[in-house]
């Protein structure tokens, strides 16, 4: 188990080496450049803008900057922002608990409300709440969510303005000016954007869950075990649950990878302070250094779900193992 | 039939969003053309006793990126710093003239126009008891000057000072650059100083002070800093120049755009909005927002469409004069910004003290820009495009992707041209890929953009005279040049003395339309009613912070 | 958001039947099973519908509504939905039933394209790597490690600030970005189908690798095919919807789906401009959902009676 868990780990190596090289190069190739926006104000010249590209390093060939910022990069540093002025790592370490926290609720809200749904759909094939589940799963599907979230932002205002009674924060992480941490105030920010994001993946599970169910169903070991004479609930839970969750545990690695993808989106969207928003910003200032550094923290969440998938994946199945 | 059921809880949420807010008539208002910034909310009267104490929420579009003044390039890190370190000038609310502010009076010129002297007043200190002399002002100017700090004006500050130099410890004495250089006086006091006894330890470009600043001189003390979600203030101590702060909290929560920003005002969660034009009838309409428009004198936004006069085709006067005449700026305004926003006709925003509007004007009539076109020699193709000895009048015109407004500019003009017979393409472009197509490579033919400018005129002179670094459309007049050069040395420096030579260039670079000049935009702001501003001038509603407090609940 | 469920190969084709009835073709068998399913039946109608309109959107807009999609006229903007306009007009007083129509026209075609090639990339990967497996395989699955470990979005946005995307580089990025998916389904298949009697008989009795792998996989494949170019357009229209929300999506000019209801969320109190494109997609997706699940059981062998 270790030696696999340490091959995982090397094989991720060059992948993020690779991930590093395109991002920079790609980064690197556009035209314009971070200095360049100083040109908006009529007081600005051509000359700062000139001198601060040299002070910046922006001038040299992109292979020795590349090698730079790798060579920091080994030795912990990741270089400092354009803007901020301040060193990318702790930049990136100051918005990952908001990020973790709006990926950890996701997920949960994804198997708290995928699961069940979609084992009771299996279960029940074919009648009203079998029904009700695909065709609320397909609608939700069926619309960006983004837009689902923008649109509830607008709703709430709108209630808001109408009956005076703010059913959820529009955005934010907590309540400004609240003294001390206050569980119940994260909470209540916490919902609407965990479940914009959760979405995605709860609807997935559902419709996943379902036809799993429906496959394990029409097993040989379900069939043994029900003529066995064991009751449908020792079935359902002990054989059913058990074997359609295998492939959810594959499915949970993707899940995390496209969370990653969408905190970029509802980080926006819910004014969260987390890395997505940051690598939105970076992006649209061209603050490389911090661009490249979200980048690597956002495949590295994504590598390590991955992984953790593949780990709980031997543990539920016993069929397979590592070495 | 559950679909049926689903799509109608669908339909339903989509109804709430969209149609709670005030429906619009049905018709879209007329063409109005009455500046609509007249009618301005009743002020309260100054309640006799002030009040003390409440929280005021105010929203960015992006946080700030340090609070270090000598780094900031942006709007956001300008609006934390203002809170916490004072100017050492100011703009008076009334007269717009430059006065002290941390400095005392008025700049003392010296007769033959070489220095600029100031006098520090003697009672100012850091908030560590540290007193505040012109130490830190030379200190200020020396890392401004240092050539390893990444200040971004320099350029500015050296064409206004060769030189600072501090004779006692409240006299600071600006050697001007070029004597007789008016625009000088403006920038005394543009860079607040930063406290020499904290930073001259410090790397100015890298340390922990510059986002924690705890020694400052402004009207608010950082109190806690949430990168990308909020930061808070609280008053910071008495000995701030312009007196105490009643609020007990101003705080800044970063919000996405304009339209979550709408959405947080409607909510309550944010006290202030700046809707755009679409949404400021919703906005003013509601029952606990006090809407203020005003034109703003300093940080004046206005918007142009440029040619590049190095195009060959672009280079003759006769064809900008008739593009200029086929797009119809009014309606632009009545479409664009609702009305709220004035034409202009020439190189300084129409609010500017140097704005003339006694210039040749190239009002739109569609009939009179073809004429035009076919008195310069221009024929119809076979593809109905205007041409002339095979140069057909096609362009590109490009916009920075995701400003809704140029977008629609941009999209608008296309089709005005197109109705006199010139083809436009529009191209949208990412932010600073545009402006290094706009500033240095100049591959461009039309380019819609805008300037926000400040009080001084001579800011302008960067975009127009012929060796100017921001002179995009590639404008050369040798009377321009001098004028320009002139008006920023008029003796005695007299706004209306320096005004006469600004209209004579205003009247040329009209008469040469570079410039597609189309307006001057109202700022349209609404704030909760909780909170009592300061009132509405061209200079805002925020220029005495120390005076905003909580509306007095019974009258 | 951009978690678009993907379908899950289902190998166990031809188990179990019981001859209880009169012999047919699995195919038959499918298609009497797809015209018995009402859903599968409307979401293939809705979707042909959405694609001939697209298809004959020149010619719908002239017959019957005889406005030009990217005229502006600023005398009838925010029309509401009226017999002149059937959809309202926009804020430029464009016809927004036209648009509506040119703009499924860029939209499906960016999502057709997007299938066309993630599927060519995956079917022929996957099939190389399943059938031969050793280091094909190993190249392939470390490729998709790759690809499966960044997070798509971010990295659009980046490739979006650099170079502003039109249909054609938004559709041959997303495919580029997009094929693994179909290409292991296509891998999993193989290595099932490859211990078949069938294909061993085929292999035994001397059959070229190449006819092997055209005449007796790749038709087992079909269905799991059809299922992603389903999924595949299906998931370009939404990633491209985010795209443009977010300000990198196509350059604005072209009217396209996504970029209408991004704009529309600007102009909330006409309420026409938020519903049509939304309708449109809403449509299509809820389409091609109802299609590819109609498919999936019609294929199930299980469900065989």
């Amino acid at each position: 188990m270790s030696r696999y868990l340490l091959r995982r780990l090397i094989q991720t190596i060059p992948i993020l080496l690779i991930i590093s090289i395109v991002q920079f190069t790609l980064i690197n190739l556009a035209p314009g450049g971070p200095m360049r926006a100083l040109l908006q104000d009529p007081n600005a010249s051509i000359e700062d803008v000139r001198r601060l590209e040299a002070q910046y390093g922006l001038n040299e060939p992109l292979p020795i900057r590349y090698l730079k910022w790798m060579g920091g990069f080994v030795t912990g540093n990741f270089g400092y922002s354009y803007f901020t002025h301040e060193p990318v790592l702790r930049m990136v370490l100051e918005r990952l608990p908001a990020t973790l926290e709006l990926g950890i609720a996701a997920t949960l809200i994804s198997y708290i409300i995928g699961i069940p749904l979609g084992m009771y759909a299996g279960l029940h094939r074919g009648n009203r709440i079998d029904h009700a589940i695909r065709g609320f799963t397909s609608l939700l599907n069926a619309v960006p969510h983004w837009w689902l979230g923008l649109l509830c932002i607008i709703a709430i205002a709108n209630i808001k303005v109408a009956t005076g009674v703010l059913i959820l924060p529009t955005g934010g992480i907590s309540t400004l000016g609240l003294a001390g941490f206050n569980p119940g105030d994260y909470l209540w920010h916490l919902f609407l954007p965990a479940l914009m994001l959760g979405t995605g993946g709860w609807v997935t599970f559902a419709r996943f869950l379902r036809s799993e169910t429906l496959e394990v169903l029409g097993q040989d070991y379900v069939r043994t075990a029900k003529a066995k004479g064991l009751g449908p609930r020792v079935v359902n839970y002990r054989h059913v649950l058990h074997n359609a969750l295998i492939p959810v545990i594959t499915l949970s690695a993707g899940l995390l990878v496209g969370l990653v993808s969408g905190a970029v989106l509802y980080e926006n969207i819910f004014s969260w302070p987390g890395m997505g928003r940051l690598l939105f910003e970076a992006t649209l200032k061209k603050d490389y250094p911090v661009s490249l550094g979200v980048g690597f923290f956002l495949t590295m969440l994504a590598v390590a779900g991955r992984l953790v998938s593949d780990i709980a994946y031997g543990w539920v199945d016993p069929r397979i193992r590592y070495d | 039939m559950q679909h049926k059921l689903l799509l109608a809880i669908g339909s339903a949420l989509l109804l709430i969003a969209t149609a709670c807010a005030p429906q619009p008539t049905a018709q879209a208002p007329q063409a109005t053309s009455q500046p609509s910034g007249q009618q301005q909310p009743p002020q309260q009267p100054p309640p006799a006793q002030p009040v003390k104490g409440g929280t005021f929420t105010d929203a960015s579009f992006a946080d700030a990126a340090t609070m270090q003044p000598l780094l900031s390039q942006d709007t956001a890190s300008s609006s934390y710093i203002n809170r916490v370190y004072a100017g050492l000038t100011r703009l008076d609310p009334k007269t717009l003239d430059v006065v002290g502010d941390m400095y005392e009076g008025k700049g003392e010129l010296s007769a033959d126009g070489s220095t600029l002297t100031w006098k520090l007043r003697k009672d100012l200190k850091w908030n560590d008891g540290t007193p505040i002399t012109t130490q830190d002002i030379i200190f200020t100017w020396q890392k401004m000057m240092d050539t390893n700090v990444k200040f971004p004006y320099r350029k500015l500050y050296q064409d206004a000072f060769s030189d600072v130099t501090a004779p006692d410890d409240y006299t600071v004495v600006y050697k001007l650059t070029k004597p007789g250089f008016c625009p000088a006086l403006n920038s005394s006091g543009l860079i607040a100083p930063i406290p020499k006894h904290v930073f001259e330890k410090l790397d100015i470009n890298q340390n922990d002070v510059n986002n924690k600043p705890t020694v400052t001189d402004g009207l608010w003390a950082l109190k806690e800093w949430a990168k990308d979600d909020h930061a808070s203030f609280n008053p910071a101590y008495k000995n701030y120049v312009r007196g105490e702060a009643l609020l007990d909290t101003y705080q800044f929560r970063i919000v996405k755009d304009n339209t979550v920003n709408t959405q947080l005002f409607k909510t309550q969660e944010v006290d202030i909005a700046t809707p755009d034009p679409v949404d400021w009838d919703e906005v003013k309409s509601l029952p606990f927002a006090n809407a203020y428009t005003y034109y703003p004198t300093s940080g004046a936004s206005w918007t142009y469409i440029g040619f590049n006069l190095r195009n060959p085709v672009l280079g003759d006067k006769a064809v900008r004069q008739a593009i200029s005449t086929a797009i119809n700026k009014q309606q632009m305004i009545d479409k664009i910004r609702q009305g709220h926003a004035k034409t202009q006709f020439s190189i300084f925003a129409a609010s500017s003290w140097a704005y003339t509007d006694n210039v040749p004007k190239f009002e739109f009539n569609a009939d009179k820009a073809k004429q035009m076109l076919k008195d310069a020699g221009f024929t119809p193709g076979s593809d109905g495009i205007l041409q002339k000895n095979g140069q057909a009048l096609k362009f590109r015109i490009h916009y920075n992707a995701g400003n809704k407004q140029r977008e629609q500019i941009a999209t608008i003009s296309q089709q005005y041209l197109k109705d006199v017979g010139i083809a436009v393409e529009v191209i949208p472009e990412e932010w600073t890929a545009y402006l290094k197509r706009i500033g240095e490579t100049r591959d461009f033919d039309m380019f819609v953009l805008g300037w926000s400018t400040g009080v001084e005129p001579n800011g302008s002179a960067n975009i127009w005279k012929s060796d100017g670094g921001q002179n995009d459309p590639g404008y050369k007049n040798a009377e321009v040049d001098k004028l320009f050069d002139q008006a920023a040395t008029v003796a005695g420096c007299k706004q209306e003395d320096r005004k006469k030579v600004y209209e004579q260039i205003q009247k040329i670079i009209a008469e040469d339309q570079p410039y597609v000049f189309l307006y001057t935009s109202e700022s349209l702001v609404a704030v909760n009613k909780r909170i009592q501003v300061n009132p509405v001038t061209p200079l805002g509603l925020s220029y005495d912070l120390q005076k905003w407090q909580l509306t007095q609940k019974t009258q | 958001m951009t978690t678009i469920s993907k379908p899950i190969g289902d190998n166990r084709f031809g188990a179990e039947q019981v001859l209880s009835r009169p012999s047919r073709s699995f195919w038959q068998d499918a298609w009497r099973r797809f015209l018995l399913d009402r859903l599968a039946i409307i979401g293939t109608l809705i979707f042909f519908f959405l694609c001939l309109v697209a298809l004959f959107a020149p010619w719908i807009s002239q017959t019957f509504t005889g406005y030009d999609p990217d005229k502006i006229n600023l005398l009838e903007d925010y029309q509401a939905p009226s017999a002149k306009h059937w959809f309202g007009t926009d804020e430029y007083g464009r016809d927004y039933f036209t648009r509506t129509i040119y703009a499924g026209r860029v939209s499906l075609s960016i999502g057709v394209l997007v299938a066309v090639i993630s599927l060519t990339i995956g079917v022929v990967l996957g099939l190389l790597a399943g059938y031969y497996g050793k280091g094909i395989d190993d190249a392939v699955q470390g490729v998709i490690n790759v690809l499966n470990a960044i997070p798509f979005l971010p990295l659009l946005i980046i490739i979006g600030s650099l170079y502003r995307f039109d249909p054609f580089t938004l559709a041959l990025t997303l495919a580029l970005l997009g094929w693994t998916g179909a290409s292991r389904q296509i891998r999993g298949l193989v290595l099932s189908v490859k211990q078949r009697d069938y294909v061993i008989a085929a292999r035994t009795v001397g059959a070229l690798d190449r006819r092997i792998m055209f005449q007796h996989i790749l038709p087992n494949v079909f269905s799991i095919v059809l299922v992603i170019v389903g999924f595949d357009i299906v998931g370009a229209i939404l990633t491209e919807s985010a795209l443009s929300f977010l300000g990198f999506g196509v350059a604005p000019p072209t009217a396209k789906w996504g970029n209408m209801l991004s704009n529309s969320l600007q102009y909330t109190r006409y309420p026409w401009l938020v519903f049509y494109p939304g309708l449109a997609i809403s449509l299509t997706v809820l389409s091609v959902f109802l299609l590819a699940d109609g498919l999936r059981d019609a294929m199930d062998p299980r469900l065989r009676q």
